[in-house]
């Protein structure tokens, strides 16, 4: 019972850690066909601008608020050097941009090296306690606070982002910037400007992530690496560009890892690995994830 | 064929492609011709020796030079599959300590010489990475570097689950597997182990270029760029693209796993500490920086980073900081450079043959070989067994296709179409647009898969036959939407089109045997001889994407008869072209006919339908509602209703 009650518990946290992550990727991807590599980095930067902040001695929501604004600037910082030099280009033949991504998030991960420091940093969590309630124990197994905020931000970001890109004009935009980028152009979008604030926004996942996470995990420079990757997988499972299969994906990694480690004595290692079978597994039967609707071919 | 009236026009005007330039582009080295070539190769021989001799007391320096000659070896693998087959792959770092934990380590424990460690070292990276990319080629796109990103990082991972054998996240620690001091040239120096593993490498990466060299120029080489080019039109030439990018893949991973055997002997250690997505990604920076899909461009590229290391002020500034250094040239590269250092070099060379031959002070085009215009017929070929039992020959249709039905989703692009193509004619399908026309030349050329019915070709059934397949059965076509291979010559695209009629084992093409050589002279005699067939001998050499909108209709049209077709589908070949050109088109495929290649013409064009077919079938909203010679179909009412509606009629 107790390792039921464990594996449910561990399974939604991480889940919810990873979607949270993941949700980055799959914005960008919604309306560019894009995965934004650097998107683990963003959530580094992130983290460690709300530290440096909270350090100055400002509260923690003060901090949080901060990192959203201060993250929507890196998000399209990263946009303009990463993607704008690009130009015209077609994301399904030419690959450039994994490089340019993947070589900012690089730049990024050094200038914090470089002005913060390599240390690992703790950041308090958002909240102790919600109206008196802290901690509840189901069979010996205990559900903190910001664990039952993890989880439930989770589910209410995946419920905006689904109503953000199905029922407003912005939306819409985004997913016929992501169809068609010329002839949405030609239907009056400013199809760079819908980009820029794609990227703005996954910045602003990636602070809200961050600052949620911080209380499991350390903030630290391979973050990105780590738990970027499991997102990306994560995304990938649940199909690039559906929120929903974001959070599905998540919850597959969570329970796969939390199961893996119950079962095995040496489970923190096995994890990955099982993981990434999984993750075959469902690329070979669905090349584009639970969610992802089949590229068509077209002659 | 001569073509009159029709001036060969000058490639040197054309916008240069982005990307790499491909081989045999000319003017690029004058009229002093193909010893230039081996400029480059001579060069890095003597710098070798030159190395060895200056530096044989610096420790330092000779470790750099080591650490550029395996780097170089794996940058030459990882261009293999990003340069030539086009796919990226961010894991590649797991095959270099793959190769390191089979060479140095699983090698000596089978009681192998430690000599032939690199021979596990190949064959055990190979096998990985064949085992990987039998999962992941289906994939299309970047999902393939989705993958291998994952695979790579999964090697951690791996290294823990398996410590009693791997040795953990610490690694294991090997012997001088091999004593380097024996390498001839190491001299009894204090540092002879050092330099003889430095001459150890340098031997390596020259076998390792030789052996892309000749890949690059071999039916296999060609298959993987044309896969590059473009996948759809590769697999209707005959050229089994998930084969392809699985070998691809599997060689690259091969030569990155030799790097790592020598990287194992350097530093003593073998450990999956190297084995990071940063690595990787500096594999792929250092060919994009020297120059994808080149030889020399991933030498250089390797050579840059690892003697510009050397240098101690970029030592001190960067040693933190390798993911600045190699992010910011990722993008320097990326945006404003896609062709790399031997890329631009090429370029300016060209630029300058270009003013040169202006002033006329060298040929403006070496002229094609003198090789006579032909149409093989008939091919002896696996098809030669049907006609034993007399099935084909005896009814005389190439093609009978029967009931066949395609719908995607609820919409129905052909229904129950049954048509019959009869030898040695030229058959129409006329149709007004979204008849179906198009989807009936991709199902029978196994692009689409069938909904329902049946396609024969010679009497035998192609059900669940892959393009590739079909294309060795006797099938070929042409595209609406060009699609000849850009960044390959005119010659190579049509090299490519006679893949299916040579074979050639990836070894043998390697090393360049009697039998590779005589593939190659087939190929190129054949292609050579089609070239003049369509009129395009004079740009054989010149890159296909410089070529005219006609010319490469053109070009796919000896491509396709390269493979020496049963049947060839021209999927509307004169739309954009010119009157005079469409004239031209018309005798070109009545003269494919008279050298009995039957054709199925799809086409808007009435003048060229109704002068040319010996039979027209029309398709209206998916289903054919008339066949019959061109007069009698061009009154029929209900064609005359399709096409200009039913007031009309």
């Amino acid at each position: 019972m107790t390792d039921i009650v464990q594996i449910l518990v561990s399974g939604l946290t991480v889940g919810s850690v990873i979607a949270l992550v993941a949700f980055g990727y799959n914005l960008v991807f919604a309306s560019t066909r894009i995965v934004n590599f650097a998107q683990g980095s963003m959530l580094v930067v992130a983290g460690y601008i709300a530290f440096a902040v909270a350090r100055a001695g400002v509260p923690i929501w003060g901090a949080f608020a901060l990192s959203i604004v201060a993250s929507l600037a890196v998000g399209v910082l990263v946009e303009i050097v990463a993607i704008k030099p690009l130009g015209r280009f077609d994301p399904s033949t030419n690959v450039g941009w994994i490089l340019t991504t993947f070589g900012v998030g690089l730049i990024a991960i050094d200038l914090i090296k470089k002005t913060v420091g390599a240390e690992a940093r703790r950041l308090p969590p958002l909240a102790d306690s919600i109206f008196g309630w802290k901690v509840a124990k189901i069979s010996g197994v205990a559900i903190t606070v910001p664990d039952a905020l993890l989880v439930v931000s989770a589910l209410l970001i995946v419920v905006g982002l689904e109503l953000l890109q199905t029922r407003t004009n912005l939306g819409r935009a985004f997913r016929a910037v992501a169809e068609d980028r010329q002839i949405a152009g030609l239907m009056g979008i400013n199809t760079e400007l819908m980009v820029m604030i794609t990227f703005a926004l996954a910045g602003a996942l990636a602070a809200i992530g961050a600052v949620l996470i911080a209380p499991r995990q350390f903030v630290k420079l391979d973050l990105g690496v780590n738990l970027g990757l499991q997102a990306f997988i994560a995304a990938v499972i649940g199909g690039l560009g559906s929120t929903r299969g974001a959070i599905v994906g998540g919850y597959v990694i969570g329970f796969t890892t939390a199961i893996v480690s119950t079962i095995t004595s040496e489970g923190g290692s096995w994890g990955p690995v099982v993981v990434f079978v999984v993750f075959l597994m469902v690329l070979v039967v669905r090349p584009a994830g639970i969610f992802g609707s089949p590229a068509v071919e077209k002659v | 064929m001569a073509r009159a009236g029709t001036e060969p026009r000058d490639t040197e005007e054309v916008e240069p492609l982005p990307g790499q330039a491909g081989q045999g582009v000319l003017p690029i080295y004058g009229r002093r011709g193909d010893l230039l070539r081996f400029v480059p190769i001579l060069a890095l021989v003597l710098f070798i020796v030159w190395f060895g001799h200056a530096q044989a007391d610096s420790r330092k320096w000779l470790d750099i030079g080591t650490e550029a000659m395996y780097l170089a070896i794996a940058a030459a693998g990882v261009n293999i599959l990003l340069g030539y087959t086009g796919l990226l792959s961010l894991g590649h770092a797991a095959f270099f300590v793959a190769g390191g934990y089979a060479g140095a380590i699983l090698s000596p424990a089978l009681g192998l010489p430690p000599w032939t460690g690199f021979v596990l070292a190949f064959v055990g990276s190979a096998a990985l990475g064949a085992v990987l990319a039998l999962m992941c080629c289906h994939l299309h796109g970047f999902y393939l570097t989705v993958v291998t990103f994952g695979f790579g990082a999964l090697v951690p991972a791996i290294v823990v689950v398996a410590k009693d054998q791997l040795g953990g996240p610490a690694g294991r620690a090997v012997d001088h597997f091999v004593d380097t001091s024996k390498v001839p040239g190491a001299g009894s120096g204090p540092f002879s182990l050092q330099l003889g593993l430095f001459y150890l490498s340098a031997f390596f990466l020259l076998i390792t270029l030789f052996l892309c060299w000749n890949l690059v120029r071999s039916r296999w080489g060609r298959a993987y760029m044309a896969i590059r080019e473009s996948e759809v039109a590769a697999r209707v030439s005959g050229v089994n693209a998930y084969r392809y990018k699985v070998s691809s893949f599997a060689l690259s991973a091969g030569f990155v796993g030799v790097a790592g055997w020598l990287g194992a002997q350097r530093f003593v250690l073998v450990s999956s500490q190297v084995a990071t997505p940063d690595q990787s990604f500096r594999y792929v920076i250092m060919v994009v920086v020297g120059g994808m899909g080149t030889i020399a461009g991933p030498v250089l590229g390797a050579f840059g980073f690892s003697f510009g290391f050397g240098i101690a002020w970029v030592q001190n500034t960067f040693r933190d900081y390798q993911g600045l250094l190699y992010g910011t040239l990722g993008l320097i590269a990326v945006a404003s450079a896609p062709e790399g250092t031997v890329g631009n070099l090429r370029r300016y060379v060209r630029a300058y043959n270009v003013r040169r031959a202006k002033r006329g002070a060298i040929a403006r085009r070496v002229p094609p070989p003198d090789v006579a215009p032909e149409l093989q017929r008939p091919a002896v070929r696996e098809r030669a067994a049907v006609d034993e039992d007399g099935a084909s020959e005896a009814n005389g249709d190439v093609l009978r296709v029967t009931g066949l039905t395609k719908r995607f989703g609820g919409v129905g692009a052909l229904s129950d179409v049954d048509l019959v193509v009869k030898r040695g004619t030229v058959h129409a399908l006329i149709g007004p647009n979204g008849s179906g026309k198009t989807t009936f030349i991709n199902v029978v050329t196994g692009l689409y898969k069938p909904t329902a019915g049946r396609v024969e070709l010679d009497g035998r059934s192609l059900e669940g036959l892959a393009p590739a397949a079909r294309s060795r059965r006797g099938l070929a076509r042409t595209f609406q939407n060009l699609q000849v291979w850009r960044r390959m010559t005119v010659l190579e695209n049509v090299m490519v089109g006679a893949h299916t009629r040579e074979r050639v084992g990836l070894l043998q093409s390697m090393l360049r045997t009697p039998k590779s050589r005589r593939v190659e002279r087939h190929l190129r005699d054949r292609a050579w001889g089609l070239l003049h067939f369509v009129g395009l001998a004079e740009r054989g050499r010149d890159l296909a994407g410089t070529l005219a909108f006609a010319d490469m209709r053109r070009l796919e049209v000896a491509r396709g008869l390269a493979s020496d077709p049963e049947l060839l589908c021209l999927d509307e070949p004169a739309a954009g072209m010119q009157i005079s050109e469409i004239h031209e088109l018309a005798d070109l495929i009545r003269q494919v006919r008279d050298a009995g290649v039957t054709v199925l013409l799809v086409e808007h064009h009435m003048d060229l339908v109704m002068g040319l077919s010996d039979t027209v079938s029309v398709l209206d909203y998916g289903q054919k509602i008339a066949e019959g010679a061109p007069a009698e179909v061009r009154n029929d009412p209900r064609v005359v209703a399709a096409y200009l509606g039913e007031e009309s009629a």
